[in-house]
């Protein structure tokens, strides 16, 4: 048996909000596309509403595959780009991309910018205090284009969702 | 103490029973056969997958997407017989899925039927019989027109049945530079199609070489025509409408990259339909009777695309 006040003293202390991360991969289409395996995750870190906490997109290319930086050198192609739409009560801090890497096209004097193999972008989002967090979802969208060095996918934009459960505990009776 | 080991339960059962991580071990098993097909790591992939195989009356959507990514890295590695073996299983329980449900009400069905329809025409042609893939593909194309995979199996249709086949009437919608020649009045030359797209690298450094070709062959009766389509796109990645995007394209574009004089530039979706396109650059050689003989997706260089003109310029 737990006491009442051990009970109270449990919910105050014990506070706690438990972001589940878990993965959802996108199956992009195999044909258009040279599946950009894309793994959405939430810090697992235990944090409060108010706390800032880091979504990641974590995109697995085929080998031999390539996107373009986020900031390419050549203006003219289309570059790898997160956006979000935070949901009321958050707010984006920052989207941090990886360094890209030059690609050399045989024939083509100036190296291209590009991801390549597997790479992760980091997103800040600061939790508003009196946020409820049970059930909230980031969702956000994802535009790269791939080729290799003898061809070019379509550009392609995919969807993408972070889902953030709270194990919360607000009801007595749950201890 | 009590207290935290209550949590700490909570949180173990929460993570192990909660339908998202579920999901999300369907997923690893798609996505890791996929990394393995793309690696060619057949053998590997076959293990991992049959360890996990249940003998359930009807597999899931997920389960088949796996499996036709074991097909597709079998056609990668040239697996025939493996190909074929699991490309049948993702393509006849897909068929049994799609009884039962729209075939893209699941984001997983497309991916298991369209590889399982493009990795067995394509086995079907390794095997040498062409004519079976063509028919094979063709129906497919009938069957599942309007359907999300219906391009995916069109331009495997083409790929196997445009080498040999009458030259797709050109559409124009609109164009860049000269006015596009008519398909009719490239009879008696020898027409080179470049499908491109203005954000493409590769097709930026396929240009100088369709140059040298023009200057080499352009006497001799060699017609560099320069299909593109309009993608949603204008410089530095912003979306534009397609009005916006003429406008860039004959404008900013053009100032950069000028539409060299050889080559007309007509712009129309239609042509990509047409000739099964969704790569660029893409490369489709005409001869001068109007019969393709030549489709390839990606760049070619000067040499092998010599190799392939000068026999069609000498008929």
């Amino acid at each position: 048996m737990i006491s009442s006040k051990a009970r109270t003293t449990a919910v105050a202390f014990y506070l706690l909000i438990f972001l589940v991360a878990l993965g959802r991969t996108s199956a992009s289409a195999q044909f258009r596309q040279p599946n950009a395996e894309l793994t959405t995750t939430v810090e697992q870190n235990v944090s409060r509403a108010g706390e800032t906490i880091v979504l990641e997109l974590r995109v697995d290319l085929p080998k031999d595959i390539h996107v373009q930086s986020d900031k390419p050198r050549d203006p003219y192609v289309i570059p790898t780009l997160l956006t979000l739409t935070p949901p009321e009560g958050t707010t984006v801090k920052e989207i941090a991309y990886p360094e890209s890497t030059d690609f050399l096209l045989l024939g083509w004097e100036d190296p291209l910018l590009v991801f390549e193999n597997e790479f992760t972008i980091g997103v800040s989002l600061i939790l508003d205090v009196d946020l409820p967090l049970d059930g909230l979802v980031v969702s956000g969208n994802f535009v790269y284009q791939a080729c290799d060095d003898r061809v070019c996918f379509a550009p392609a934009s995919e969807a993408i969702e972070w889902h953030i459960t709270s194990t919360q505990s607000n009801s007595n009776d749950d201890l | 103490m009590r207290q935290s080991n209550i949590l700490t339960t909570s949180i173990v059962l929460t993570c192990l029973f909660s339908p998202l991580s579920l999901v999300g071990q369907s997923d690893n098993l798609v996505s890791e056969m996929s990394d393995l097909a793309w690696a060619e790591e057949i053998d590997k992939a076959r293990d991992i997958l049959e360890g996990q195989r249940a003998e359930a009356e009807q597999p899931e959507a997920e389960w088949l997407a796996a499996v036709s990514w074991l097909a597709r890295g079998a056609s990668f590695a040239e697996r025939w017989d493996v190909a074929e073996h699991y490309a049948s299983e993702a393509y006849e329980g897909g068929l049994k899925l799609i009884k039962t449900r729209p075939l893209d009400a699941d984001r997983f069905l497309p991916t298991a039927l369209g590889a399982g329809i493009e990795v067995l025409g394509q086995t079907y042609d390794a095997q040498g019989d062409r004519a079976r893939a063509v028919n094979f593909l063709g129906a497919a194309r009938q069957q599942f027109a309007g359907t999300s995979i219906e391009t995916r199996i069109q331009k495997n249709f083409l790929l196997l049945s445009l080498e040999g086949s009458q030259l797709p009437d050109l559409e124009v919608d609109d164009y860049l530079g000269l006015r596009p020649p008519t398909t009719n009045s490239l009879k008696d030359k020898v027409a080179l199609f470049f499908f491109w797209a203005h954000w493409c690298p590769d097709c930026k450094r396929q240009e100088p070489i369709l140059e040298a070709l023009h200057e080499e062959y352009g006497d001799q009766g060699l017609v560099i025509v320069g299909p593109t389509q309009l993608y949603g796109f204008v410089s530095r990645g912003q979306t534009a409408t397609a009005e916006e995007e003429l406008t860039y394209l004959n404008g900013e574009y053009t100032e950069q990259f000028p539409i060299p004089s050889w080559m007309t530039v007509p712009i129309s979706q239609e042509n990509f339909l047409n000739f099964g396109v969704s790569t660029t650059p893409t490369l489709v050689l005409v001869d001068r009777s109007g019969v393709v003989q030549r489709y390839n997706p990606g760049t070619l260089s000067y040499d092998e695309l010599v190799a392939l003109i000068e026999p069609l310029l000498g008929q």
